[in-house]
């Protein structure tokens, strides 16, 4: 384990890693595919793990640095990753049990979650409906890179991290 | 193990305050932004300024295998490519004849008619550093800012046509918008007719034509271009030719945001519109009493008289 500062900001800096990666400004497909929502696995992880690591302001700020970086309105996404995490906190037990492939899915709910509030939002913010196909690949790709996702997160957690010591 | 509980029940209690109040900041942003306050795009134009360096490095690899994925699937079709170009060259010299001439006549007429000239627009060439293709947004970036005279709201363009405008701009970097893009609302002009319309981004590759007037007919192949309406854009810049897709027009674009490195930002100074002086006769006169058949015999007498 590490130090307990550094620790205790790992989760979060997790969070900015993948926004700074989902929104590099090249794309690994020419195009075909959009980028994940990397930052939302940070989220989805450490709030079921260490909630005490990534509490509502950090999900806000993530969201909030993925509207800066990816151009959106300011808000969408952070009222879109806190709507995740409102969810993900009143269902924590059952999310917490989940292992393997419902693990993925537990992910995949969280992350329809997020998307429709994002859809929902866009639309209000700009009068039209936006092409639901981009839409659903952002989905879809998201939740297919949160497994491979998870197992650097989870190293992370067990090497660097560590369990929490409180209930909390 | 009760106590425990208790704080578990304080934590999630205190947690449902805080996320409702993050959702009502967040949406507060958003109402801000929409009310054009828009306290990113300083933010935005720094980060890309800071992180011009390294992007035209990132770029650079990723840009040679775009390119060589985007061109695999035209290996399959060289040749019917290669007959097809032939055969559009070999149009496109005649109709390069026929502007020639057309160009010689516009040039005679307004000498004649004593035209004031028109301003010529300087211009920046750009390079494109990164371009993402985001469900809500895309964007491309270039290496030119406010240094280098790039403003927001200048067209860009490629070889081919129109790609978009610019949305923010940093000192050495700006943020382009492209005209699929769902922010996206060009005036445009179609011809023949110089029908006028909206050109509205849907995030798919065809944007769609607004607000023509419904008595208004054109048709697919009709060629597109900038109506220069609200002076931000300078008039008759290309844009692509209209398509008809599931009964709807749409514009299929002569540009590819997609592909092109280089791209020129028009510096165009447009004359601003200015609400023309009320006049008097603006408003139109009242109308005439109505005019009463039956006059009472007492007060004008039909007909005088020239003996009485």
């Amino acid at each position: 384990m590490v130090g307990g500062l550094f620790a205790g900001i790992l989760p979060f800096a997790c969070g900015v890693i993948g926004v700074v990666l989902a929104n590099l400004p090249v794309s690994f497909t020419s195009g075909l595919l959009p980028p994940p929502l990397l930052a939302l696995m940070p989220v989805y992880f450490w709030s079921l793990v260490r909630p005490d690591l990534m509490p509502p302001w950090a999900a806000f700020a993530l969201g909030l640095l993925q509207d800066l970086l990816s151009g959106m309105p300011p808000g969408v996404w952070a009222a879109s990753f806190i709507a995740a995490y409102a969810l993900i906190d009143r269902q924590r037990d059952s999310f917490a049990g989940l292992s393997g492939w419902a693990a993925v899915l537990g992910f995949g709910i969280v992350a329809v979650v997020a998307n429709l509030c994002a859809f929902l939002l866009v639309s209000f913010y700009f009068r039209a409906i936006p092409p639901f196909t981009p839409a659903f690949s952002l989905l879809v790709v998201t939740v297919v890179l949160y497994a491979p996702v998870a197992v650097i997160l989870a190293f992370i957690h067990r090497r660097l991290v560590g369990s929490a010591r409180t209930h909390l | 193990m009760a106590n425990g509980f208790w704080r578990n029940a304080r934590g999630r209690g205190d947690n449902r305050l805080s996320l409702a109040a993050f959702a009502l900041l967040a949406i507060l942003l958003l109402m801000l932004s929409r009310a054009q306050v828009n306290v990113f795009d300083r933010a935005r134009a720094q980060i890309s300024d800071a992180a011009a360096p390294w992007l035209s490095k990132i770029e650079a690899p990723f840009d040679g295998f775009n390119r060589w994925v985007g061109n695999l699937t035209g290996i399959f079709s060289v040749y019917s490519e290669n007959l097809r170009l032939k055969d559009e060259n070999a149009r496109l010299r005649q109709w390069q004849g026929a502007a020639i001439l057309m160009q010689a006549r516009v040039t005679n007429y307004e000498r004649l008619l004593h035209a004031v000239p028109r301003r010529d627009t300087s211009s920046v060439l750009a390079h494109v550093i990164g371009r993402s293709g985001r469900p809500y947004l895309q964007t491309m970036i270039l290496d030119a800012g406010k240094a280098e005279g790039v403003r927001p709201g200048e067209a860009v363009l490629d070889a081919r046509g129109l790609i978009g405008r610019i949305l923010v701009s940093g000192d050495h970097t700006s943020w382009v918008i492209p005209l699929k893009d769902l922010n996206s609302r060009v005036p445009i002009a179609i011809a023949p007719g110089n029908a006028q319309a909206i050109l509205a981004g849907n995030n798919t590759a065809y944007p769609g034509i607004e607000t023509l007037d419904p008595r208004v007919q054109i048709k697919a192949g009709d060629v597109v271009f900038t109506s220069g309406d609200g002076g931000l854009l300078p008039p008759g810049l290309p844009i692509g030719t209209v398509i008809v897709q599931a009964n709807r027009y749409r514009v299929a674009l002569f540009a590819d945001a997609n592909s092109g490195a280089d791209v020129e930002v028009l510096d165009f100074k447009g004359i601003p519109e200015t609400q023309p002086t009320p006049q008097a006769t603006d408003i139109p006169a009242p109308p005439p009493p109505p005019v009463t058949q039956t006059a009472p015999a007492s007060s004008v007498p039909a007909v005088v008289d020239g003996n009485e």
